[in-house]
C-alpha cells in the first residue's frame, strides 16, 4: 500500500505546477463569488454596460462558449495516437489541425447561440443589439482563441501538457477576464491584470454590442484586433517551434 | 514536382542522439546523450526490398522515423525520391506510404476500418473515388474485407497491424517505410503480408523494412542489414539463412 502511495506522490509531484495551480484556481473562483457579492457590481453593470447584472452574467456565460476551448482547443487532434500518422502524410499539419477544429468551433457558435437565447427568453432580458459589432467581436474572439489554440498546442508538443497554460487563461483570467465579474470592482492589481488578458477585450466588446450605453467600441475594436493577430503571430510561431523540437528529440507520440 | 534520382534512399553519413530523460528526483539533468545512429550510409535502388534487423532499442525505428520526415538527423543526410527530408519534408510526404512501430495509432475506435482509410485518403490527398478503389483492393489484400464495415475497436491486435498497412500502402507511394509490419499478425496472415510485400517489389516499389524476426528478413530479404548500437553493417545471405 504505501508504495502504491509512494508512486502517486512520486507522479504528482513530477507535475509540481499542478498543486500550485489547484490552490491558486480554487482562490481565484472564491475571490470571484465575493466580488460578485459586492452590493456595487449592480450599479456598475448598468452605468458602464447599460444591462442589469442578469443580463450581464448570462452573456458572459453564454459568449463564453466561444472562447472557454482557447488553448486545448486543438490538443484532442495532436494526441500521442495520432500525431505521428497526420505528420507522415503530405497535408500540412496546421491546415489539417484547424479543419479537425471546425465542428468544434461551429458546436461552440451554437452552444453560444442557444444559451443567450434561452436566457433571453426565459429571463426576459434586455440588450440593445449592434449587430455589425456583436459579430466582429464574435469572429474576433474565434481568431483569437485560435491564437491561443495554436499557443497551447505548441507548448502541448513539446512540454506533453497545457494545464498550466489553461489554468493561467481560464481560472485566473475568470476573475479578471470581465466574463463574470465587472472589471471596475475589482482592485487597482487586478483590473491591471484584466487588460493583458484577451478575453478582458473579447467581454467588454460583447456588452458594449449588446448593452444601451453606447460606449466608445472603436478603439477597443482596434485594440482587440491588434491583440488577435499578436496571438495568431505567436501561435504559428509557437507551433513552428514545437514542431522542430518535437523532430530534434522525437518525442511526438509519448504514451 | 519530379527530381530523378537512381536511388530511391540514399543515407549519407546519418548519426543522431537523444537527449536522455532521467528518472524523477534522481537530481540528474537531462544534458547527457545517447548515441542511437553512427554514420550510417545506404542506397536503396527502385524494386528493392531493405530489411534492417537489430535488437529492441538498435535505432530502427530513429532510422525509419527519420526517412518518414519525423526525426531530424543530427548529421548526414537522409534522401527520399531525390528530396531531402530536412529541407523538403512535404515533397519527401507525397513519395512515401509509412507504417510506424506504434502503427496501430491514429484510427478512430468507433469508425469502421473503411472509414478510417477514407479520411487517410483524405491526408494523403487522393481523390476520393480513386481512395475508394484502391481501400476496396487492399481490404481484401489484406484479408480484411469481411471487416472493413466493423468498428476498430472489435479488430483484434493482429487486425490493427494489416489495417496500419493498409494505411501505408493506401497512397501508392513509390517508396514504403515499413517499421515491424508483422508485429502482432499470426502466421497465416504474415505469409500473407510477405506476399504483398514481394509484389510490390516487383512492381517496382521500394520498401524499407525494420524487423527483429529473422525469419520475416529470410523472407523478404534480397538485402540484409544489422544495425547494431547505432552502426549499419550487411548480412549475407547465408548468414541470413543460418540465423
Amino acid at each position: 500500500m504505501l508504495v502504491i502511495f509512494k508512486r502517486e506522490l512520486k507522479v504528482k509531484a513530477s507535475y509540481r505546477l499542478t498543486a500550485v495551480v489547484t490552490v491558486i484556481s480554487a482562490l481565484s473562483g472564491l475571490f470571484s463569488y465575493a466580488f460578485l457579492g459586492n452590493g456595487a457590481v449592480v450599479s456598475t453593470t448598468t452605468t458602464t454596460y447599460g444591462m442589469s447584472l442578469a443580463a450581464f452574467l448570462v452573456s458572459g456565460v453564454a459568449f463564453g462558449s466561444i472562447v472557454s476551448s482557447g488553448v486545448s482547443m486543438f490538443t484532442e487532434y495532436a494526441g500521442p495516437s495520432q500525431i505521428e500518422e497526420v505528420m507522415v502524410s503530405p497535408t500540412d499539419f496546421r491546415l489539417f489541425i484547424l479543419s479537425s477544429s471546425l465542428l468544434s468551433l461551429l458546436i461552440g457558435l451554437a452552444i453560444t447561440g442557444i444559451m443567450f437565447l434561452s436566457g433571453v427568453m426565459l429571463f426576459n432580458l434586455i440588450y440593445s443589439y449592434n449587430l455589425s459589432l456583436l459579430v466582429a467581436m464574435v469572429m474576433l474572439g474565434i481568431f483569437s482563441s485560435i491564437g491561443l489554440g495554436l499557443i497551447g498546442l505548441g507548448f502541448q508538443i513539446v512540454y506533453k501538457q497545457t494545464y498550466f497554460l489553461s489554468w493561467l487563461l481560464y481560472s485566473f483570467t475568470g476573475l479578471v477576464g470581465n466574463m463574470i465579474v465587472p472589471v471596475q470592482i475589482l482592485p487597482g492589481v487586478l483590473q491591471s491584470l484584466a487588460y493583458v488578458t484577451p478575453q478582458y477585450y473579447f467581454f467588454t466588446g460583447i456588452r458594449v454590442a449588446l448593452g444601451s450605453n453606447v460606449a466608445t467600441a472603436t478603439s477597443l475594436l482596434v485594440t482587440f484586433t491588434g491583440y488577435t493577430l499578436i496571438l495568431l503571430l505567436i501561435g504559428f510561431a509557437s507551433l513552428n517551434w514545437a514542431l522542430r523540437s518535437v523532430r530534434q528529440n522525437g518525442t511526438h507520440a509519448w504514451s | 514536382m519530379h527530381r530523378d534520382d537512381s536511388a530511391r534512399i540514399r543515407l549519407r553519413h546519418v548519426s543522431k542522439s537523444f537527449e536522455r530523460k532521467f528518472q524523477i528526483w534522481s537530481g540528474r539533468k537531462s544534458c547527457e546523450h545517447r548515441q542511437v545512429l553512427s554514420d550510417i550510409s545506404l542506397d536503396v535502388g527502385q524494386g528493392d526490398i531493405v530489411t534492417i534487423v537489430g535488437k529492441n532499442g538498435s535505432g530502427k525505428t530513429t532510422l525509419t522515423r527519420i526517412l518518414s520526415t519525423l526525426v531530424t538527423p543530427e548529421r548526414g543526410e537522409a534522401i527520399v525520391c531525390g528530396f531531402d527530408v530536412v529541407r523538403e519534408p512535404r515533397q519527401v510526404r507525397k513519395r512515401i506510404g509509412v507504417l510506424l512501430n506504434a502503427g496501430m495509432g491514429g484510427f478512430h475506435a468507433r469508425l469502421s476500418g473503411k472509414e478510417n482509410l477514407e479520411y487517410y485518403g483524405a491526408l494523403y490527398q487522393i481523390p476520393q473515388k480513386e481512395a475508394g478503389e484502391r481501400i476496396k483492393a487492399l481490404l481484401a489484400d489484406l484479408e480484411l474485407q469481411d471487416r472493413g464495415a466493423d468498428q476498430f475497436q472489435s479488430y483484434s491486435t493482429g487486425m490493427r497491424r494489416r489495417l496500419a498497412l493498409a494505411r501505408a500502402l493506401l497512397p501508392n507511394a513509390p517508396v514504403v517505410l515499413l517499421d515491424e509490419p508483422t508485429l502482432g499478425v499470426d502466421p497465416w496472415s504474415t505469409e500473407q503480408v510477405h506476399k504483398l510485400l514481394l509484389g510490390l517489389v516487383s512492381e517496382g516499389k521500394t520498401i524499407f523494412c525494420t524487423t527483429n524476426n529473422m525469419s520475416e528478413a529470410k523472407t523478404l530479404g534480397k538485402h540484409v542489414f544489422l544495425l547494431d548500437e547505432g552502426k549499419l553493417s550487411p548480412i549475407s545471405q547465408s548468414e541470413v539463412m543460418a540465423s
